[in-house]
């Protein structure tokens, strides 16, 4: 049995015990009351009030037994008392043969409320008829000297022949009259005061087991779970409380256990987690440091250049290596798919390429030898796109050569069209030896022309109305057709962005995206003969000043 | 949510007793299924003997994305280790699009339609056979 329907019993039993008690008390008054069966109360008659509490009440008692010993008539007189506690004076009277005789008068009351010689105990005054001749010289004297205060007439009677005593009454019935303090319902209220008590004693019983039991059972392990909860708050998670039983406190002390373990694993996760981010914090706070914010100043060539990765760690690379005095190369690249597996990669791809930019002049060769190195290093599942573009200065071209990556869209200022020139070859990771697939091209800018270079981040871009639609890349031509009139790369890369960003709405992006775009503006016969002299550590220091964001 | 895609896996009958299958994608692989669906597709060809060709018939496949490249790239070496071939079959230009820019198509050969990759697995056509 659980505690509730335990404590539900001992709340009903105890109820129950109060109503029985009260019911046995009531019973126990009335039926002590008729419990010698000498004398019944034929009625009741209120003979006088004096007051609204007070009454004068007389009480018409039949004699059982026909006649009565003056000793047993006070005897009865006392039992009838016992009515009611309450009754303060008895008068009585009354007599012969069922005939009531002599009017009980006020001054016979008078007499039965003044106690006699002070004495506390109630006397009890009988008349007799005053025809009644019983009553001889002799009986009188000795009545007398029992009785004193008798008069002549005052005497009921005695048994004829008796001399020395009055042994008897020859009544049938006699009538009590009484004051009662309270009123004719007195002995009823006092009935259920008394059971009331008992009732009263009951439930302070009850209530004290009940109280007891819970103290044991309910308090004590309540106070238990509180202390623990109190340890929780204060961070012991190791706390937990002894749990007896399967009631609902032990339900709820099991519980309470569970979520304390829970909240413990929970805690650890959080600290892993907690970890993890901070790792994957480091990890993005590197691939920023890897990236450059903005482009070197090379003259003829109007940069500007955005990443944006998709997660905290991205996938997409690009940067910009000094080779010689001539040369610049520029290198864009994808690893499929994003996060922190694409950002390792991506991670492997930029060291190899700066240190291959020190070994190799051709970069042909650097995209073979990166393939060769970088193919058995990954997941089989795993591939990068990447164009490699060098920029060589006294000749104002650039040569590339492509590993899978998307096309190079060419803006032709003179006739307003678009090229789209796809670098070809393989995606690195996608066959053990690239060579035969490898191809180089060149793009010999003209003035104003502008060459836009990417990651399938924005071809890929979805939004639209029901952020499903693709950006796409007619779209995205037609966008770098529209706006590469404009005169700085700065401004013709804000008006793609914004219409990129148009398109994606408030739809989440899916992918790393990067996009750079390069305005030639020519050069001055004197710029041609200029050395590029890039510090290679001085631009790194000034373009890695974080990540690109749209909205900026 | 995932974006809808099914794949259906069939046997191609050839009466050279080349055991081929064709596995058919239709909807879109992106990266809210691509992981999920490889799965099914890695099960199929570790299921299948020996020998087994391939046909990857793009037909109604709309788009898919890097990664799901990759992953093509990867059951193409799976297969080639048991012995098989692998050929892809009517994709949409969008897609081949994707596929010549990576320079998928370069190992794995496209076919405008699904007979013409099975006759370029078994070498003729049934006709020729019968």
């Amino acid at each position: 049995m659980n505690i509730l329907r335990r404590s539900l019993f001992l709340q009903h039993l105890t109820i129950l015990l109060i109503t029985t008690s009260v019911f046995l008390g009531i019973f126990y008054q009335f039926s002590s009351s008729f419990a010698t069966k000498k004398y019944e109360i034929i009625d009741k008659e209120i003979i006088k009030t004096t007051s609204r509490a007070n009454a004068l009440i007389a009480y018409n008692i039949k004699l059982n037994e026909g006649k009565i010993k003056t000793k047993e008539l006070e005897t009865y007189l006392d039992s009838l008392k016992s009515l009611n506690t309450s009754l303060e004076k008895i008068a009585v009277y009354e007599v012969v043969n069922g005939k009531k005789v002599v009017e009980v008068g006020e001054s016979d009351l008078k007499k039965a409320f003044m106690p006699s010689n002070n004495e506390k105990t109630t006397k009890y005054y009988v008349k007799a008829p005053k025809n009644l001749s019983l009553l001889d010289s002799l009986s009188y004297t000795v009545l007398k000297n029992v009785y004193p205060r008798i008069t002549t007439g005052d005497i009921v009677g005695a048994t004829e022949g008796v001399q020395k005593s009055i042994s008897y009454f020859p009544l049938d019935s006699i009538q009590i009259v009484i004051t009662n303090s309270y009123s004719k319902f007195e002995d009823i209220y006092t009935a259920f005061l008394k059971a009331s008590i008992l009732g009263i004693l009951s439930f302070l019983i009850f209530q004290a087991i009940f109280f007891s039991y819970l103290t044991i059972n309910v308090l004590s392990p309540l106070n238990k779970l509180k202390k623990g909860a109190f340890e929780i708050a204060k961070g012991n998670l190791r706390a937990e409380i002894k749990v007896k039983g399967y009631d609902e406190i032990g339900v709820v002390g099991s519980f309470f256990n569970e979520v304390a373990r829970n909240l413990r694993n929970i805690t650890s996760e959080l600290y892993e987690k907690d970890r993890l981010v901070g790792e994957v914090n480091i990890a993005s706070r590197i691939q920023e440091g890897l990236i450059p914010s903005h482009a070197p100043d090379i003259p003829g060539l109007d940069m500007k250049l955005g990443y944006k990765a998709a997660e905290e760690v991205g996938g997409d690379t690009l940067d910009f290596i000094p080779i010689d005095e001539d040369n610049v190369l520029t290198y864009i690249g994808d690893v499929s798919g994003h996060g922190v597996p694409a950002g390792l990669v991506m991670t492997m791809v930029d060291v190899l390429l700066h240190g291959f930019s020190d070994v190799y002049s051709d970069i042909s060769t650097m995209l073979i030898n990166l393939n060769k190195h970088i193919t058995p290093k990954i997941d089989a599942s795993m591939f990068m796109t990447l164009l490699l573009l060098n920029w060589n200065h006294p000749d104002q071209k650039f040569t590339y050569v492509g590993a899978g990556h998307e096309s190079i869209i060419h803006y032709k200022a003179a006739s307003r069209e678009i090229e789209d020139i796809k670098a070809g070859g393989i995606a690195i990771g996608m066959i053990e030896d690239n060579t035969p697939l490898v191809q180089t091209g060149e793009l010999k800018p003209d003035i104003n022309d502008v060459i836009v270079l990417y990651t399938d981040g924005i071809p890929e871009a979805r939004g639209g109305d029901d952020g499903r639609q693709f950006y796409g890349m007619q779209r995205f031509k037609d966008a770098v057709q529209k706006y590469a009139i404009q005169s700085t790369a700065d401004l013709i890369f804000q008006s793609l962005t914004e219409d990129l960003s148009r398109h994606m709405g408030k739809t989440k992006q899916a992918d790393d995206i990067t996009l750079v775009v390069i305005k030639y503006t020519g050069i001055s016969a004197q710029e041609k003969n200029v050395k590029l002299s890039i510090n290679e550590e001085a631009f790194k220091k000034e373009s890695r000043s974080g990540k690109w964001n749209w909205n900026k | 949510m995932s974006s809808p895609l099914e794949l259906i896996f069939e046997q191609v009958p050839c009466r050279t007793g080349h055991h081929v299958v064709l596995i058919k994608f239709i909807g879109q692989l992106d990266e809210s299924n691509v992981d999920e669906q490889s799965k099914r597709v890695y099960a199929f060809i570790e299921d299948n003997p020996l020998e087994t060709h391939y046909i990857f018939e793009l037909a109604g496949l709309e788009y898919m994305n890097s990664k799901s490249i990759g992953y093509l790239t990867d059951w193409y070496r799976k297969i080639a280790n048991k012995a098989g071939q692998t050929k892809m079959a009517s994709a949409q230009e969008n897609i081949l699009d994707i596929l010549d820019t990576v320079g998928l198509t370069s190992i794995i050969e496209h076919h405008p339609s699904v007979d013409a990759a099975r006759i370029s697995i078994i070498g003729v056509s049934d006709e020729q056979v019968a």
